[in-house]
This record gives C-alpha cells, structure tokens and sequence, in this order.
C-alpha cells in the first residue's frame, strides 16, 4: 500500500491506518526501537507508541515520507525511553557506541553558552553538512547516526570492509566537527 | 572541556539527528532495502579465482567420479538411481522433513526466546511447519557462514525456489530468514512473518540441513 493512501486513513480516523502501517513499517520500527534498547519488550512498546503519536499527529501533519515520520518518532521515544531506563544506573545514555564516536565531532576546547549548542542551528547545520556529501557517504551516515545500524551491516551492504566503513565514518565527522566550528557552532 | 561535558554535546549531536531531512532517511532507508552491490575491482578478482577454483574442482570430481560411472555402465546400476536428490535446497528440505530431523509443529510449539537457535520451515503447499532441534554450535557456524556469504547470493524476486519458507529463530526472540537479505529491516520477533524470497540461500543452509538429516 502506497504512503498515501495509509496517510488518507489516519486523515479519515480509519483505524486500519494502524494495521497498515505495521504491515509496512513495523518490522523496520522495531528494528530500530531495538537497536536502541536492546529489548524486544521495550521495542514492542514504543512501536506501539509510536502509532499512536502518528495517530495524534494526523491531522494536522500529512508527511510525504511515512516511513522517515514514523522513524522519527520511534527513534525519539526509544531514546527517551532509554535514558529514563539507563541515566541514573550507568551514567551515561546510549546507543553508547554512536553517541562515543560523535564526541569526536566535539573539540576539546569546544565553547557553548549553557554547555549546549543551538538546536535548530545544529540541525539546519547537520542538513547543510548532508547536502554537500555524495550519496554513498551520506547513506553511511544517515544509517549509522540516525538509525543506529551496526557497521558490520554497514559494510555488508556496502562492500566495503568493516576496516573501510570506520575509516570513511571517522572521516565524515571530522569534516562535520570543521562545519560545526566554521558555523560557530562550538 | 570535562569528558562529561563533551558527552553532552555529543548527546545532543546524537539527539539533533532528528531533524535530519526526510528525504535523506527515505534515502538512507531505501539503501538497506537494495540488494547488495559489491565493488567491481573485487567482483573482477572473485571472478578470475572462482573460475580457477571452479576448474579445479570440476577436474578433481571428473577425475573421482569418472570410474564409478564407467562401473555404473557396465552393468552396476541401481546405487545412484536411489540415491536421494541433494541438489537444491528443497530436496534436501524433503529430504529431513521425511527422516523427521525437522519434525512437525505448530507456531505456538516454536520456543522463540529460550536462548537456542532453532531452523523451521513451512511447507507452502500445505501451509505445514517444520522445526529442527536446537542447532549445535557447529551448525550455528554455517549459519553464520549463509549471512557471510550473503551478498554473493543472487538477490532478484523470484530466483528463490516457493516450494518451502524457511526461518531462523535465534532464540533471543527474533527471526530471520536466510531467504532475505540480511538488513535491520529483515527482521522481526517472536513470530514467522510471511515474505517474498529476495536471495538464494547459500550452500552453508544447505550443509546445515543436510547435517540435520544425518543426524
């Protein structure tokens, strides 16, 4: 079923939008639920949150890209989720292995007004920082950062070695930690 | 800069990937979902090796089953006309289905998370399934092997044989299929979702099965 028409059902509060949506996406969602916290239970659960914020979403929100809409939202409630799970027992929030690699993104002596850069700054200066890579890198990074995926899957699909994929990733942050300090963001 | 401070910055890094352009994580999305492309200068190399190594191994089977065919024609027949078909994936399936090295079940029968991996596969003329016993750690080994050699495979609709569905269920709960492609996306939990095959199997499945029967 095409996006749209799964869009039109939630516009028309037909509550096969739900079923239609996990036929399509589900797999993907828990997948990515998983990824961030490493619990099949937990992944179930903001799967399921998740449908019902698209729910609450639409209308007003008509997204062109469910599958991008609904990503964002699990990917948030997966973290939140996480952090109220993990801050206090371990000190520090995950997936830790992606968060630890963006610290090189962070220079030593970075300053921040508050210890935090700008949002929206960030975010504009991450889609400027995508704009200006070529496809191949830029599925790379968006795969790893935002979907969380493994670099051995990363290296699978690409055809690179695992070797090759931390090289080129290594390098992608650094050329994003040179945009963040050109745009004055640390 | 305290490291705590920088994992902070780093956090919010992380966290402002959400605002990342949809059209770049459709993007991104739909490349896990392409069958995989392996470099040319590689695909070359691997080409002139598994030419030599194919030429190869046709001489040395020409050479170790040139007599028994000769014998055959003289007047030894019946050995070979029994022997059981292991050429495809299917036959060998058949092959453990009828020994009962994959017994029948249903899905409520299928321990989905009790820490063992386990090969079930569905019948999908008469919608029946079938699971093994719980692989060994040499088995679990050719597994392995299958989702190693995955993007060898051929990865076009339709090239995989529709006679039988076949999952892995890993014991953590989730299943896989060495029918697809190996992405986050190709999997799910505690259960055995319907699909359409997207790659041949490797020959690694097929040891594993057959391993099954002669067990």
């Amino acid at each position: 079923m095409e996006d749209c028409q799964i869009v039109d059902q939630y516009w028309a509060r037909d509550e096969k939008a739900i079923e239609n949506t996990d036929k399509k996406y589900g797999r993907l969602l828990r997948s990515l639920s998983f990824s961030v916290l490493s619990s099949h239970e937990d992944a179930e659960e903001c799967t399921n949150d998740t449908y019902l914020e698209a729910w609450n979403a639409m209308p007003d929100a008509r997204p062109t890209f469910l599958g991008a809409f609904l990503s964002k939202i699990v990917r948030r409630v997966s973290i939140d989720r996480y952090r109220h799970d993990h801050r206090q027992k371990r000190g520090g929030f995950g997936p830790d292995a992606a968060v630890e690699e963006l610290t090189e993104c962070i220079p030593d002596d970075a300053e921040t007004p508050d210890g935090l850069m700008e949002n929206q700054r960030l975010r504009d200066t991450i889609n400027l920082f995508l704009s200006g890579l070529p496809e191949d890198r830029r599925v790379l990074f968006v795969n790893r950062y935002f979907y969380n995926a493994p670099i051995a899957e990363l290296a699978g699909r690409s055809g690179y070695t695992e070797t090759n994929v931390k090289v080129i990733l290594h390098r992608l942050r650094e050329q994003l930690r040179s945009l963040l300090e050109k745009e004055e963001l640390l | 800069m305290t490291s705590q401070l920088k994992t902070r910055l780093a956090e919010q890094l992380f966290d402002a990937m959400d605002g990342i352009d949809d059209k770049y994580l459709d993007e991104a999305a739909r490349w896990r979902d392409k069958p995989v492309v392996r470099p040319s200068r590689t695909r070359k190399s691997h080409a002139a090796r598994n030419w030599l190594i194919a030429a190869a191994i046709t001489l040395v089977v020409t050479m170790a089953v040139l007599p028994a065919v000769l014998q055959s024609s003289v007047g030894s027949r019946g050995v070979n006309a029994e022997s059981p078909d292991r050429s495809t994936l299917s036959a060998c399936i058949r092959e453990a289905v009828s020994k009962q090295a994959l017994a029948p079940c249903t899905e409520d029968d299928i321990p989905f998370a009790d820490g063992r991996t386990y090969v079930v596969v569905r019948d999908t003329a008469s919608d029946r399934l079938y699971v093994s016993r719980s692989l060994s750690a040499e088995e679990l080994r050719l597994v392995t092997k299958d989702l190693n050699t995955s993007s060898q495979q051929p990865v076009a609709s339709g090239t995989a044989p529709d006679e039988f569905r076949i999952w892995i269920v890993n014991g953590d709960g989730t299943v896989t299929s060495p029918a697809l492609k190996p992405s986050a996306g190709n999997v799910d939990m505690g259960c055995l979702f319907d699909y359409e095959p997207e790659r041949l199997p490797s020959d690694a499945i097929r040891d594993l099965i057959l391993r099954l029967s002669a067990s």
